[in-house]
């Protein structure tokens, strides 16, 4: 723990398709007067930025785990800092980086010696939050007071975030995510040779050069113009991707996940990225990065579309992600919980979602508890996991009876749970420590409740130890798609 | 108060009329509606010349009624009854009194001395007072979900609770003679607070160990803003157990027990 | 503390100064609480009497709590100009009630013997007084200030923006003020109570207001009415404050319960005319109200009313810009109901315009009084009819972070309508700028939080 008390310090690690940087955070903890409140991270400083590093490989496929390693302790070291003193944060693999066949074991790995309690994670959709969040696309819907998208063009993909900044949307005053919008378009997807001649296309660019029967091949010194025509495509793809529905088959063909049903209008745009960044200033040669990223950031800056879009300038460009991790990645449980404190930390604990409970009583009530414990048997090995969660999404009225039904609910539901395995209770209403107490009495398995917290199905749970003078505990919830 | 523009008058108007529907009016209109919703304070309500609206006026009235109807009505003898509460009373009169004389209230009249030591457990480790303070509302409101949470919570925890009683006209204080007659351990006084226009239902928790007449306020700890739309009173209800057990282990209360103990208010 | 006295002029009824200045005072809760009022009419009106005998000298040299323990009665005495007291030291209070009411009396008349008067006077012929002469006397006193802007000028009536937000929230702080200045009030002071008296709370608070204030360029001064010791390292440390405040009482041991005492005051008058925004010169702000001393035992058993004297003797000592009483916010114990509100309104209001201070008020109520909404518009109206130099305001009257309501923004422009009154100068063109005011009236425009988005 850090020396204040006040605050903890957080460490961001971004291992994507081109680069890999580490910041260092410091998070201002309060809680806020009128007794019944919990504590929220009032600030957010950033403390250290390591430098910008290409990511090493070993070979196309594989991420040099122990490269990321060695410039990680190197950048803590600069910092100042021994892993014994990060309090939180995150590591997020993104991008195309985050498909190499090594890549989860890279994660934990970085995670484990980053710190006491730094989350690995990764998947689109929580890298375009991150990034959003780290860009300060967040706070300008917050202080538009109105939706503003972060489009996040990295090396390997974009990846768009869009936020609702009204004030009756936000959660415990966080603005809120209202989607996420992911594609495979980076400026990394096309590769020179120092010659110029064109060294690697990686599938989803392949896609489009097929599509557009573009004459580019590797090996070959390909014609200023074709890329250009490749760049456009691309650009195009990103204005498809947050103009629409309705979206251009292409666009469906290199989304990654779900694309939206309904189009949003947006407030503000703001643009983030290796590549997002050098829309506004593109480099004057668009080929100093070796690769497609200077063409492809032309193409969107000149996009006539783009041009009419309500462009804000971003607080973090290149580092975004990164920032967002060691930022935004943490969020505090309320005050008032349950805990076995010895069984904390806990990591990457799979969330399923029982849903909205209010309906429901007497014997209904195990049914979707019951659900959702065959969901995660499906999905997970349970002996392999540090313990499972179980994400409430209504109790319904918060009286004492009812609350008591819930328990003998829960209690009938985890007889299917082997005894060992640790279970954490998520309900976003403020009843945890009751819920908690009503459990401790029904039966002896170990537990841990917690409250005012969002999480969804297919999340994972990072939950660290309380914080010193807030009965809460710092929780990352995350994704970890490979 | 759109004045009307007709063009066949002399006198130009005093503002030009905005159509109602355009874009303008339409933003300003959503931009007054967010203030309005996103702010506790009654912002946005408009004004009928110099003056509030009749709506917003009839509202505030309405909100006012309800905190002192709150103030001047008494808890209920049903709820009292349900609850299976030992009914005492204070040496205040009536409810003017109660209001002015502070000291009255933290004393129990003779009735109530000898009722306490006739039908209440002695030297409990916990024993738990419930007053109407000022506001009954706030007891009505709150103490059947949390007496319940703390009543099974202290069970669990193997703390033995003495004889709940309800004191009529009492002040936080009273809670020190109670205790003190009874030989308790420790005292939790459940009171409604001073209503506000927000909600009239904000009931507090005090705590104390040791209880003795004439115990200084930093030696009480506190729970407040106990209501639905702060501390749910179920959640209040664990979160007295955990705060019991810790006085009871640390033989201490209020700033004996955490030097930065929260926020504290007297009522 | 009783103070023995020998004096002749107290009458055989009576044991001192102190027991005949309180039994002498209207009904208030307060001093029956503390066991110092009358007992009955017939005995307040006897002590009434023989205080109306009593000598300036006599109140003078019996201080009612003695000056070798209390640095309250020192400041007081200290600050006594001695020729005029010298004038002045052989009227009865009885005469001192009657220069003050007599026809040729004005401001010039009252600022000539206000430098022989000490709070104990001051006290003592407000007692004599009933509402009307309280209210006639205030009317004839002008006693304006100037920090950004100037307050208290004649014809004019100021406002306290007061947009305060249980939960500290900035962005609802500015929201707030943008419906405040649209009514337009807030030409006194932008002044807000935060909940969390912490030096991060307080910057926050000034940054936040500061910057409003300069985006929009409006003539007035902030205030964030944290303890003056956070405020100190506030705005050591850089926060941008146009006024320091702190919250005062009529004894030693009084201020010790507000943690303060007559050396950091100064220290905060020295720091405030050296590092705060605003160009002065007055900038400090006080708030006081009747009963303080008792809540926190250090009344030395002296009548609320007489230590709430001494509060604006101790604030005299800064030249504030503002002073205010919050004079129903203490609760029925210490003033019952609307008429023991509206009497200690109008007493303060004329106790402190009597020692020159520039004084304001916030009339207002909490929801366990006998009190409403209608009690202290009456106040109001009375109190603008005597010229206070400011008041109070909240959105709809209701302060949801103190828990009580005071007087609402609408308010404002109603009393300025009543007794043709307008806003202080450079804050009226200002509205008018802002096509908030013509012709001596709102305009269409406001009551619109908008505007200013």
């Amino acid at each position: 723990m850090s020396a204040d008390p006040e605050s903890l310090t957080s460490v961001g690690i971004d291992v994507g398709t081109t680069t890999t940087h580490t910041v260092v955070s410091r998070l201002r903890v309060e809680t806020p007067p009128g007794g019944a409140a919990s504590p929220e991270i009032v600030d957010r400083e950033i403390a250290f930025r390591g430098p910008v590093r290409e990511t090493p490989l070993l070979d196309r496929e594989t991420i040099d785990v122990e490269g990321v390693a060695a410039f990680v302790e190197r950048d803590l070291e600069a910092a100042g800092l021994e892993p014994a003193d990060v309090d939180t944060g995150a590591v997020i693999v993104t991008g195309e980086t985050a498909r190499r066949e090594n890549a989860e074991p890279l994660v934990h790995r970085i995670a484990a010696d980053a710190g006491r309690f730094v989350a690995a994670a990764a998947g689109a959709e929580l890298e375009a939050a991150l990034a959003g969040r780290g860009s300060g696309a967040a706070g300008r819907a917050a202080d538009l007071d109105g939706v503003v998208a972060n489009v996040d063009v990295g090396g390997g993909t974009t990846n768009v975030a869009i936020f609702e900044g009204r004030s009756d949307g936000r959660e415990r005053g966080r603005v809120r995510v209202r989607e996420t919008r992911c594609l495979d378009v980076g400026g990394r997807l096309v590769r020179f040779d120092g010659d110029g001649r064109i060294g690697s296309i990686s599938p989803p660019a392949e896609a489009l050069v097929e599509a557009l029967e573009l004459p580019l091949d590797v090996d070959e010194h390909p014609d200023h113009e074709t890329l250009a025509m490749l760049a456009e495509a691309m650009a195009d793809r990103v204005v498809d991707l947050l103009e629409g529905p309705p979206f251009d088959p292409l666009t469906r063909e290199l989304a990654i996940g779900e694309l939206p049903a309904e189009p949003v209008t947006l407030d503000g745009v703001v643009f983030s990225g290796g590549v997002g960044r050098l829309v506004d200033s593109p480099p004057a040669d668009p080929f100093a990065y070796g690769d497609l990223g200077g063409l492809l950031a032309a193409a969107v800056r000149e996009h006539e579309r783009v041009r009419s879009w309500p462009l804000l300038e971003p607080a973090e460009d290149l580092r975004a992600t990164v920032v967002g991790a060691g930022t935004e990645s943490t969020t505090l449980s309320g005050r008032t919980i349950s805990l076995e404190a010895d069984l904390l930390p806990l990591r990457n604990v799979p969330v399923v979602d029982v849903g909205d409970l209010a309906g429901l009583g007497g014997s209904r009530l195990c049914d979707p508890l019951e659900g959702a414990l065959a969901r995660l048997r499906e999905l997970h090995d349970l002996p392999d996991l540090d313990a499972v969660a179980l994400a409430i999404e209504n109790v319904g009225p918060l009286e004492y009876e009812r609350l008591g039904s819930i328990a003998d609910a829960l209690v009938s539901a985890l007889e299917s749970v082997p005894p060992s395995l640790p279970v954490v209770v998520v309900v976003r209403q403020n009843c945890a420590k009751v819920l908690g107490q009503l459990l401790e009495r029904r039966h002896d398995r170990s537990l841990v409740v917690l409250d005012e917290l969002a999480v969804r199905d297919g999340d994972y749970l990072d939950v660290g130890t309380p914080i010193t003078g807030h009965d809460s505990v710092p929780v990352v919830v995350k994704t970890l798609a490979f | 108060m759109a004045s009307d523009s007709n063009p066949d008058s002399d006198t130009e108007p005093l503002e030009p009329t905005a159509d109602p529907d355009s874009d303008a009016d339409q933003a300003n209109e959503e931009a007054l509606r967010r203030i309005a919703d996103r702010n506790p304070t009654r912002l946005g309500v408009g004004r009928s010349g110099p003056r509030p609206t009749t709506d917003a006026l009839l509202e505030f009235r309405a909100d006012h009624g309800v905190a002192r109807d709150a103030v001047h009505s008494r808890v209920s003898d049903g709820l009292i009854d349900d609850l299976g509460l030992v009914e005492l009373r204070t040496t205040v009169a009536d409810t003017d009194q109660y209001l002015a004389r502070p000291d009255l209230g933290r004393e129990l009249d003779a009735d109530s001395l000898e009722r306490l030591e006739r039908e209440c457990e002695p030297a409990p480790e916990v024993q738990i007072v419930v007053s109407d303070g000022l506001s009954s509302s706030a007891v009505e409101a709150n103490v059947p979900q949390l007496l319940p949470a703390l009543l099974d919570g202290l069970e669990g925890r193997d703390i033995s609770v003495g004889t709940p009683v309800f004191v009529e006209f009492g002040r936080v204080d009273v809670m020190d003679a109670v205790g003190e007659e009874l030989e308790a351990d420790c005292c939790v006084s459940l009171i409604g607070e001073r209503p506000g226009l927000r909600t009239a239902e904000s009931l507090s928790a005090y705590l104390v160990y040791g209880p003795k007449r004439g115990s200084a306020t930093a030696k009480k700890s506190v729970v407040s803003n106990i209501h639905d739309g702060g501390l749910p009173p179920v959640e209040a209800g664990a979160e007295l157990v955990d705060l019991i057990a810790e006085m009871l282990a640390a033989e201490a209360s209020g700033v004996d027990l955490r030097e930065d103990d929260r926020e504290f208010r007297t009522e | 503390m009783a103070v023995k006295t020998t004096t002749p002029d107290v009458g055989d009824r009576f044991d001192s100064v102190v027991e005949v200045l309180a039994k002498a005072n209207e009904p208030k809760t307060g001093d029956e609480l503390a066991g110092i009022a009358a007992d009955s009419d017939a005995e307040r009106v006897a002590a009434k009497r023989a205080l109306a005998g009593i000598r300036l000298e006599t109140l003078r040299e019996n201080p009612v709590v003695p000056a070798d323990e209390d640095e309250v009665t020192r400041v007081i005495q200290e600050a006594v100009r001695e020729p005029i007291y010298e004038e002045i030291k052989d009227w009865t209070v009885a005469d001192l009630r009657e220069y003050l009411v007599a026809m040729g009396t004005g401001e010039r008349e009252i600022a000539a013997i206000r430098p022989g008067l000490t709070s104990e006077m001051i006290a003592a012929v407000t007692k004599l007084m009933s509402n009307l002469d309280l209210a006639l006397v205030t009317s004839r006193m002008e006693v304006p200030a100037r920090c950004n802007t100037t307050v208290g000028e004649r014809g004019t009536l100021s406002f306290r923006l007061q947009p305060n937000d249980p939960a500290d929230d900035v962005s609802n702080i500015v929201d707030a003020t943008r419906e405040g200045l649209s009514y337009g009030v807030g030409d006194a002071v932008i002044g807000v109570n935060p909940v969390q008296d912490s030096v991060e709370t307080t910057t926050r608070i000034l940054e936040a207001t500061h910057e409003f204030i300069e985006a929009w360029d409006v003539p007035t001064q902030n205030c964030c009415l944290s303890h003056v010791t956070t405020q100190m390292d506030a705005i050591r440390e850089g926060a941008p404050a146009d006024l320091v405040f702190q919250s005062l009482a009529g004894t030693e041991a009084g201020n010790d319960e507000f943690g303060v005492d007559v050396d950091l005051l100064d220290e905060a008058h020295d720091l405030a005319q050296r590092r705060c925004v605003s160009s002065g010169p007055n900038v400090m702000y006080f708030e006081t109200g009747q009963g303080a001393e008792l809540s926190g035992d250090a009344h030395h058993g002296v009548d609320q009313l007489t230590l709430e004297a001494r509060c604006y003797g101790l604030a005299k000592r800064y030249d504030p810009f503002l002073v205010n009483t919050v004079v129903g916010f203490i609760g029925p114990e210490y003033l019952y109901d609307g008429r023991q509100v509206i009497r200690a309104g109008l007493e303060d209001v004329f106790m402190g315009q009597l020692h020159g201070i520039p004084m304001g008020i916030d009339a207002c109520y909490t929801n366990h009084m006998g009190a409403d909404q209608n009690d202290i518009e009456n106040l109001a109206v009375l109190l603008a009819a005597a010229g206070a130099n400011y008041f109070i305001t909240v959105p709809m009257g209701d302060d949801v972070m103190l828990n009580y309501q005071s007087n609402s923004y609408h308010d404002a422009a109603a009393l300025w309508e009543l007794f043709d009154l307008e806003p202080a100068p450079a804050f009226r063109e200002w509205l008018a700028e802002m096509d908030l005011w013509r012709e001596g009236r709102l305009t269409e425009r406001a009551g619109d939080p908008t505007i200013f988005t």
